[in-house]
């Protein structure tokens, strides 16, 4: 059995073909390992997003006729009477309320929890907004925010006061549904924040005490550059959900007072669902998209000056 | 080239619908299903409607079987809020129901997806017109085609609480008031209480009857457009939000996703006073928050034109693969044995031969705990139907009720003047 053994199959290092074959056999596990997620994305995004594209070209009427529209779906984006303009300028300044403030109060609340006995206590707390169903809190907070609620009733039988109207208020309402969102998404961050405090080198920290670097010092110049990693993470992730923000807004306020609210996800929602247009549905979709991808690129090509992964 | 245009199109609205309702219905395309000996299984899709109003649906849907042994219904509910977003996805990918349930207002919008009941379809559902309230079956035409039969007739109404207008001292009102004496009452309760006596809502029908009782001023024009700027639905509506802004007797929605709010105040005890369907005469007492509930007539301004009539039924969709099995079906639950269980459970019914039975119904169920309803309902559903015009809505109309609640939101507070909300429904919404 040896002697076949032997005989049969000659030593790696002494066959000119060995490196040939393995080459071989490792492009073909490789390629079983690439194929299923490689259909998996080209069914289930490469497809769709080519679709959605082609779909943008076409006036698409849920039934009835489908015609050829060029770029009309594009043009009538900015014509007057549509809601496309708000929708974005909407986006951006939900996006540039949300993504500071989630970042600030979830590092420090981290930088916090982490120091504290309870700390496991209260990473569970901050993080059951998160598990919580997105509609079930919408409407719990319209019911805290709205004249004669639970905040409204108490202020009054406390100090005989009224809170204004937030939701029905086209100066307030965008700033009472980033509260929302800002305290339902807290827990998330906070916990990637709290994971990564946890991992920061005992070493690194100690040597900085040994050179003097104590509080604030330490702070900004040692723990916050090793936490470079995850604040990308958190940021690139808070910033892409907040470009496509829908349930709150739409439960809480659908869109108004005026478009006081409106966002761009909205925007496709009511176009293609409410207003049965799936063509001009298609349009902001992919200028959403398309905007989407190039801050995320910005972020990536960024990253290189302030992320360090060393 | 135009072909390959073509195909091109359809291939990719098929996979992007696909895409799009994936977490809709299961059911076969068609809605209609099937099977051995001629049986077949008919999806039907209705908007909830109440423990009680469910169940007087399946009841009836399994009346079907039992004239039609070879035909089962499967009924499925949404919210009404959901009803017709959710229709929409299920007709663009052919996953609608076999039977559709529709409301006048968005037949416009719809027809294109439903198969017209007439010749053969008509003879199935043994459809015969003069058993039929003439309004209740005109409503539910488009391009004078019966597009569905209906089941029940609804006028928009005024529900009142009777311990309010006691507690204040203000007399009930009577059949044929005026809006002089509506804000007079409105008033006197407003201040007796502390809270404003009457609900303002952003919901189409209800708001639109009050305007077009106010003045005769509507939305649309008979021939379908939206005339928001018409000079008279700027003066209704210019009353209508000055009850909150200048007279503080009307409480507004808390915002703009709060589209019924002055019927939901209205029975939660809130307001004192709000425009209401016919469809709720008998739910409105069952759920109102220990008070006595009357109900009267729109009041009426100098100009004002009685009061705005909408109609529900039943339809078959294009898709349907066993359109007469669904005539046959329609037939049954729009029958007068049905109408008469229908009418039993608190609906007006659209065959006027039910309409006693509707009656009876509340006189059993409600009068004892309310007395002196039925008669009220009696009396004010007979003024109010003769009064009653068809709403007449776009094709659009989902669209434009999203506007209205955005846009008059701003009006209702007074954040905006009456004329540039309008001005930007119009402007958004006119196709």
């Amino acid at each position: 059995m040896t002697a076949i053994t032997t005989n049969t199959v000659p030593r790696r290092d002494v066959d000119p073909a060995a490196p040939k074959k393995r080459k071989k056999n490792d492009s073909r596990a490789a390629l079983g390992f690439l194929t299923p997620s490689a259909v998996g994305m080209t069914v289930f995004i490469l497809l769709p997003t080519i679709l959605a594209i082609a779909t943008s070209f076409f006036n698409w009427p849920t039934f009835g006729e489908i015609s050829f529209a060029g770029l009309d779906n594009y043009r009538n984006l900015f014509a007057p009477g549509s809601q496309f303009t708000a929708a974005l300028i909407n986006t951006v300044v939900f996006t540039l309320l949300i993504v500071p403030i989630n970042l600030v109060l979830t590092l420090s609340t981290a930088f916090w929890v982490a120091s504290s006995r309870f700390s496991r206590l209260y990473r569970v707390l901050f993080f059951l907004p998160v598990v919580t169903p997105t509609v079930a809190t919408a409407v719990i907070w319209k019911l805290i925010y709205q004249p004669n609620g639970i905040v409204d009733s108490t202020m009054n039988s406390l100090f005989g006061i009224h809170l204004p109207n937030l939701l029905g208020d086209s100066s307030t309402a965008l700033i009472a549904v980033v509260v929302v969102i800002i305290w339902q998404g807290f827990g998330y961050n906070m916990l990637i924040f709290s994971a990564a405090i946890d991992q920061l080198p005992q070493d690194i920290i100690d040597a900085s005490k040994l050179d003097g670097a104590h509080g604030l010092t330490q702070l900004l110049r040692i723990k916050i550059p090793l936490l470079t990693p995850a604040i990308f993470f958190a940021t690139t992730v808070t910033m892409i959900s907040a470009f496509q923000l829908f349930s709150e807004p739409f439960v809480m306020t659908a869109g108004g007072p005026g478009t006081s609210t409106v966002t761009v996800v909205m925007n496709v929602y009511q176009t293609a669902f409410q207003d049965g247009e799936l063509g001009a549905a298609a349009a902001p979709a992919i200028i959403l998209f398309v905007l989407i991808l190039i801050v995320t690129l910005i972020q990536w090509i960024g990253q290189k000056k302030w992320v360090h992964y060393d | 080239m135009k072909l390959a245009k073509k195909l091109t199109a359809i291939a990719l609205g098929g996979a992007l619908v696909l895409g799009a309702s994936a977490c809709g219905a299961s059911t076969p395309s068609g809605g209609g299903e099937g099977a051995a000996a001629g049986n077949v299984t008919l999806d039907w899709s209705f908007w909830a409607q109440g423990d009680e109003g469910n169940k007087t649906w399946k009841d009836l849907a399994s009346q079907v079987t039992a004239k039609y042994p070879n035909i089962t219904i499967n009924l499925t509910t949404a919210p009404f809020a959901d009803y017709f977003t959710k229709l929409q996805s299920q007709l663009a990918s052919g996953t609608a129901p076999c039977i559709v349930s529709m409301q006048s207002l968005r037949l416009p919008a719809f027809a294109k997806a439903m198969t017209p009941i007439d010749g053969d379809l008509a003879k199935a559902a043994g459809f015969t017109e003069s058993e039929w309230d003439g309004g209740a079956l005109k409503a539910l035409q488009n391009g004078d085609k019966q597009y569905a039969l209906p089941y029940g007739l609804s006028t928009m109404l005024m529900y009142y609480n009777k311990d309010a207008f006691k507690a204040a001292g203000v007399d009930e009102p009577k059949d044929g008031w005026t809006t002089d004496e509506f804000v007079s009452a409105a008033e006197k309760i407003t201040k007796a209480t502390g809270k404003p006596a009457f609900g303002q809502t952003f919901s189409d029908l209800h708001m639109s009857a009050q305007l077009l009782a106010y003045n005769g001023a509507k939305p649309v024009s008979d021939s379908g457009e939206l005339q928001m700027t018409d000079p008279a639905f700027e003066s209704a509506f210019t009353w209508y939000t000055g009850l909150a802004t200048d007279k503080k007797i009307s409480s507004i929605p808390a915002s703009s996703a709060d589209v019924p709010w002055g019927e939901q105040q209205f029975v939660a005890g809130n307001v004192a006073m709000a425009v209401d369907g016919s469809w709720n005469v008998k739910s409105n007492v069952t759920d109102a928050a220990g008070f006595k509930v009357g109900v009267v007539t729109l009041p009426q301004g100098p100009d004002g034109a009685g009061t705005f009539s909408a109609n529900s039924g039943f339809g078959i969709s294009s898709t349907c693969k066993n359109k007469t099995e669904a005539a046959q079906a329609i037939g049954v639950l729009t029958d007068a044995t049905s109408q008469m269980a229908s009418a039993n459970s608190g609906n007006q019914p659209a065959r006027t031969a039910a309409i006693p039975a509707f009656i009876d119904g509340l006189k059993k169920d409600i009068d004892p705990k309310n007395p002196g309803y039925s008669e009220q309902v009696a009396a004010v559903t007979k003024a109010s139907s003769a009064k009653a015009v068809p709403f007449i809505s776009t094709s659009n109309w989902d669209k434009v009720t999203k506007l209205m609640a955005q846009q008059f939101q701003q009006a209702y507070s007074g954040k905006s003047s009456p004329q540039d909300a309008l001005k930007n429904v119009q402007q958004s919404g006119a196709k």
